[in-house]
């Protein structure tokens, strides 16, 4: 019975991955409804894992702060920084990269007691660094991770396919 | 849990991390592979965008016109 049931899950995953294939390579009709469906809950069954994996993490943290663990300083800046985040959102902050550099800003001007014009030479200055950040080393970056990520998903997609991934199985 | 950050690709690639069949180590052949083709890809993209401004400039420093 297991190796019927190994053979089934694998059976059923090759079959759904099969159709979800055709369908977003050119099915019409009946199959692009089939696919479109098929997307929509793997879409909310992600979504699903996604907020597990955050409680996940927070207990896990939670756990190593209380029982003093190691590197449970970092746990503490973990949680802090994701409540900060949480509570900004919260409170209608639409993107907290421009309310940082707004306080950096601020506390820059305040600090540096120049006058407004070197408050401002600077705030320029900061803006552009900021945005030279975001468009080279930044950008690099996330382009290489998207990369591994996205040739990495057609591997595992494939493994899926032809039925030698094994993790819905053991 | 893991010591280190797994990121990106890394997640995927977890079972080979853990456990040691060939079809893990298959998946990280190939995906290597994959990685080394679009590097080459990219390589020779960007040398066939940078050949004429780099053909012209050579000609200016070579004819000295």
């Amino acid at each position: 019975m297991g190796r019927l049931g190994a053979a089934l899950a694998t059976a059923i995953a090759i079959g759904f991955g099969v159709l979800t294939l055709w369908g977003l390579i050119g099915g019409t009709g009946s199959i692009q409804g089939i696919t479109n469906l098929l997307l929509q809950l793997t879409v909310i069954s992600v979504a699903v894992t996604i907020l597990l994996g955050i409680l996940n993490l927070f207990s896990v943290h939670l756990r190593r702060i209380t029982q003093r663990q190691r590197g449970w300083v970092y746990s503490i800046a973990l949680i802090g920084s994701a409540a900060v985040v949480i509570v900004l959102w919260v409170l209608g902050q639409q993107s907290t990269n421009a309310m940082l550099l707004d306080t950096v800003e601020l506390v820059n001007r305040r600090w540096r007691a120049g006058g407004v014009r070197a408050g401002t030479a600077r705030t320029a200055h900061t803006t552009e660094i900021r945005q030279w950040l975001l468009a080279v080393p930044v950008s690099a970056g996330a382009r290489g991770i998207l990369l591994g990520i996205a040739l990495a998903t057609v591997v595992t997609g494939v493994r899926v396919l032809i039925g030698q991934d094994r993790s819905y199985r053991e | 849990m893991a010591d280190q950050p797994l990121i990106g690709e890394e997640l995927f690639l977890a079972g080979a991390y853990l456990g040691d069949s060939a079809s893990q180590r298959a998946s990280v052949v190939t995906l290597d592979f994959l990685r080394w083709l679009l590097i080459l890809g990219l390589l020779i993209a960007t040398a066939n965008t940078i050949r004429e401004p780099v053909g012209e400039a050579l000609a200016r420093l070579l004819g000295g016109g």
